[in-house]
């Protein structure tokens, strides 16, 4: 199917648009974050199951590092990856470098400020009350201006563009706007202008737009890019995708009233939040209908590709998620369900069984490119898949169902600590998932030192050879 | 850009996003014009400041370490001194309550629906939120532990001393963490973010009419069947704290 | 894309892509279309009946200003000509990417070969290029 090149000056070369280094370094970077967060993830757990070996030591106080646990994911590892990705997708598909390289150290460098000063100050005890906006007062004005340069740098590009644009660059265009006006909106107005329940409203609003409109065009925009690429056949239908799209645009934001269900007067939404999530349904449908046909005949990719097996992954549990949603966003459900795990468990599932493992597909997929070799062992990369997905699958299983008993015996006015004496073994099951997950993503960064390393031997073999060739002639 | 239809389009695109940003500060503020937001001197109320004294009381050495000595004749100046202290003291404890994440763990809401204020309290309203304690707003999405909005005068400051400084002391498996940097040594010994936090917890809910509130299981309409309701129907509550 | 479509092709839709989108398209935009309106009723109502009506207030003003954008910016594709020719995207991107990556592999085979001995590899080199 590949076609050779004919004439070769018509187009620029990859290594004059794409720089490999921070791609790199953006890649390494998301998942030593990873690693960091999900040591959060795990301090937490064990207090919850109460097994805490750190009691009493205040820089390891749970509930710091439960902040670092869930900022580290978005700011730390999701946004890095995104990133990264950006840097070698953004240039390739526009034929144009971003507007600075000098500008993508900068921002590069500038966003570990924003991570670790994030961490240092969760830690420290100086967390700003919003959720996922924990990120202490003193670094949102630098985390805002980072993010108004991100999207100058990769938006240089993608201006020039004349004609019918790819979905994937609706979708990234759309997240540049998006997340720079989604974070000020989440940082600034409950600080700074409103307070009190419209703080909350706008505070929920956040919550649900940096999941909609910074992480789920960012990565359907990635799949659009990525699965044709690997399965080397176009999306089965353009068309469809762009209905995609801007479903997405329109309807999205309606649905985040079922942030606001459980509020002093829940009566007006409960009509026009079910029927506007019928909606996002649909477009979800058409977006993994869409995917699906593209792959229908090639399915054995499903098997041989691993970059392909963690993305077809990711989209079953997307349906899933979405099919969550729609129960979430009846009135019934959220008065079963708000506050307890089976939000937990739905976080999980998006952030981890989607996204994480669309990054991690594209990370199997960009890492051994840029080092120009394979990957270090086959069956590292299946014990890193089968442990992550039998992980996310148990942990979220576990919650949801939690979710719900906990939900009957508040209602049912059972003493609370009752509930808590039911959930523990339910939260021991997850400390298990989540030591699948963690062992996953440590193989995952071994394998990744491994590779480099093997990467290295290869091009020393390479120079010596040459070398060779080279005194012989 | 303006040479053209599109350009219109385009620009007036962009408008309407501004303009949605800019409503999310705007609207509220001139819906909530006449609900001006209080500011923790004026939360200090009799509820809070008998708090604060007992805690002065009670906890005299760290109290003065802390906030110093309180003036020992009644009068306006020992008034003043006391409220400002208090209302110090809210902050103070207010921003533990940011840093420790406990609103990870606490909601600060009781919903209408799930039997919740049986549980915990009157129902939430929009006005209690109206201050500056709760900028930004406290709501919580989460509860491991209770809901705390109605926590105010429902336990003991040492109730609280002794549970902040380790929580399976008081409840036998509870999984609350401990919070021992709150204290220099042992739970007789708060230091000032301890002291602050404790009047922050107590002042919760201190505004209410209902203040304190006690869960009331009686009125319940999910009573037990009558072969096992023999026990009391206050059982449970009781069987909760302790 | 840039300034390519070196390739024509007819990009018509064809029978059963054209009328799978109408379908979706219409399944979407009927539900949302009640929906919106229903919300837009129920703001009414309560912005007249209920001081605490803020909490509706707020964000229904604001879906209804950003998707008065979104109305715009769509707009804006269409008299861009951003929607026709649909599904010529998909081929000339793919076409491009494998452009991209032979006249990529030929360049460096290309390198390696005129390698000299003491010179940095090409792989040090493209690493060290920016
Ligand atoms: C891991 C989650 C968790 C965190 C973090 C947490 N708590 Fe708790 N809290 C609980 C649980 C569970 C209970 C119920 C069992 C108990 O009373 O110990 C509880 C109970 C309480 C109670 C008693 C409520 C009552 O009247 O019965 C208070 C007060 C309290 N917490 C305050 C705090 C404060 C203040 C912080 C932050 C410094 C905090 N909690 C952090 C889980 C948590
Ligand atoms: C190593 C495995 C993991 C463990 C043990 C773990 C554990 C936890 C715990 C204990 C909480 C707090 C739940 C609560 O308050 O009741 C939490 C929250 C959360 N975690 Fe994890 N986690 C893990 C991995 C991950 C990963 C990989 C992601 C995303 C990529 C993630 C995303 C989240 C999110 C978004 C929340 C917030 C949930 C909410 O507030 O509703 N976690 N996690």
């Amino acid at each position: 199917m590949r076609t050779e090149p004919t004439s070769t000056a018509e187009i620029p070369r990859h290594d004059e648009l794409v720089d490999e280094r921070l791609v790199r370094w953006y890649l390494i970077s998301a998942a030593l974050y990873l690693a960091v967060a999900m040591t959060g993830g795990f301090l937490m757990g064990f207090q919850l199951i109460r097994y805490n070996p750190f009691s009493g030591i205040e820089l390891l106080s749970p509930g710091r590092w439960r902040m670092v646990h869930t900022n580290g994911v978005a700011y730390g590892f999701i946004a890095s990856a995104f990133l990264g990705m950006l840097h070698w997708v953004v240039p390739r598909l526009t034929l144009r470098p971003v507007a600075d390289k000098r500008l993508s150290y900068f921002i590069f460098f500038a966003w570990q400020v924003v991570v670790l000063g994030t961490v240092v100050g969760l830690l420290m005890g100086e967390a700003q009350g919003l959720e996922w906006g924990e990120t202490p007062v003193w670094i949102d004005p630098l985390a805002q201006a980072g993010l108004g340069l991100v999207a100058i740098n990769f938006m240089a590009p993608i201006r020039h563009l004349k004609g019918p644009m790819y979905v994937t660059l609706w979708y990234f265009t759309a997240a540049f706007i998006w997340t720079f006006l989604t974070y000020a909106m989440g940082n600034f107005i409950p600080q700074y202008f409103v307070n009190g329940t419209s703080a909350g409203a706008v505070g929920g609003l956040f919550i649900h737009d940096l999941v909609g409109l910074f992480v789920t065009p960012l990565g359907w925009g990635m799949m659009y890019y990525f699965v044709p690429i690997m399965l080397k056949k176009p999306i089965w239908s353009h068309g469809l995708s762009l209905v995609g799209f801007w479903g997405l645009a329109f309807f999205y934001p309606l649905t985040g009233i079922h942030h606001f269900l459980y509020t002093p007067i829940p009566m007006f939404l409960q009509y026009g939040a079910v029927l506007s999530t019928i909606a996002v349904e649909m477009v979800v449908t058409t977006v993994v209908v869409n995917f699906f046909a593209t792959i229908k005949g090639s399915l054995s990719a499903l098997k041989d590709n691993m970059p392909i097996r963690w993305f077809y992954t990711g989209m079953v549990f997307y349906f899933l998620t979405c099919l969550q949603c729609a129960f979430q966003t009846t009135l019934t459900f959220q008065a079963l369900i708000h506050f307890s795990d089976w939000v937990v468990g739905h976080a999980h599932m998006v952030m981890y069984g989607v996204f994480s493992q669309w990054l991690i597909g594209v990370t199997v997929y960009l890492l051994p490119r840029i080092w120009r070799t394979e990957w270090y062992s086959r069956r590292m990369l299946e014990w890193h898949y089968w442990l992550s997905v039998v992980g996310i699958t148990i942990m979220a299983f576990d919650l949801i169902v939690l979710g719900l008993f906990q939900g009957y015996m508040w209602a049912s006015l059972a003493p609370w600590s009752d509930v808590i004496a039911f959930s523990i073994p339910w939260w021991a099951i997850r400390m298990i998932a989540g030591t699948l997950m963690f062992a996953s993503h440590l193989l995952f960064m071994t394998h990744m030192l491994l590779t480099w390393m093997k990467a290295i031997a290869e091009r020393k073999a390479e120079a010596a050879g040459s070398a060779a060739v080279a005194q012989t002639a | 850009m303006l040479e053209n239809r599109s350009g219109v389009f385009f620009i007036a695109g962009l408008f309407f996003f501004a303009l949605a940003f800019v409503s999310q500060a705007v609207v509220p503020i001139l819906m909530y014009r006449d609900q001006p937001e209080l500011t923790a001197e004026q939360l200090v109320n009799p509820n809070v400041r008998f708090q604060f004294e007992d805690l002065a009381k009670r906890f005299p050495e760290p109290f003065k370490a802390a906030f110093g000595e309180v003036p020992a004749n009644p009068g306006p100046e020992r008034e003043e001194w006391l409220n400002k202290r208090a209302a110090e003291a809210l902050r103070v404890g207010r921003k533990a309550y940011t840093g420790e994440a406990c609103w990870h763990c606490h909601s600060q809401f009781v919903r209408p629906v799930s039997n919740e204020d049986r549980r915990f309290g009157p129902v939430s309203e929009a006005w209690e939120y109206q201050n500056e304690l709760q900028r930004p707003v406290m709501f919580g999405t989460r509860r491991v532990g209770p809901d705390l909005s109605r926590e105010g005068g429902r336990r003991s400051n040492d109730w609280h001393a002794a549970h902040l400084f380790q929580p399976n002391a008081l409840i036998s498996g509870s999984p609350m963490p401990s919070y021992k940097w709150y204290f220099d040594g042992s739970p007789d010994k708060p230091n000032k973010k301890g002291l602050s936090l404790i009047l922050y917890l107590q002042w919760l809910g201190s505004w209410l009419e209902s203040y304190p509130y006690y869960e009331d299981y009686k009125a319940s309409p999910l009573r037990l069947p009558e072969a096992k309701s023999a026990a009391p129907a206050a059982a449970p509550a009781a069987g909760e704290g302790e | 894309m840039a300034t390519q479509a070196p390739v024509k092709r007819p990009t018509k839709l064809g029978g059963s892509s054209f009328w799978t989108t109408a379908i979706f398209a219409l399944l979407i935009l009927i539900p949302c279309f009640v929906a919106f309106s229903n919300k837009l009723r129920e703001f009414i109502l309560l912005y007249r009946h209920q001081v605490d009506g803020v909490f509706a207030i707020s964000p229904i003003v604001n879906y209804l200003l950003a998707s008065l954008g979104f109305f715009f910016l769509f707009w804006w594709g269409i008299c861009n000509g951003m929607f026709t020719q649909m599904e010529q995207p998909k081929r000339s991107f793919l076409e491009q990417e494998w452009k991209l990556d032979a006249e990529q592999a030929r360049y460096e085979a290309e390198e390696a070969h005129r390698e000299d001995t003491d010179g940095p590899s090409i792989y040090e080199r493209s690493a060290r290029m920016k």
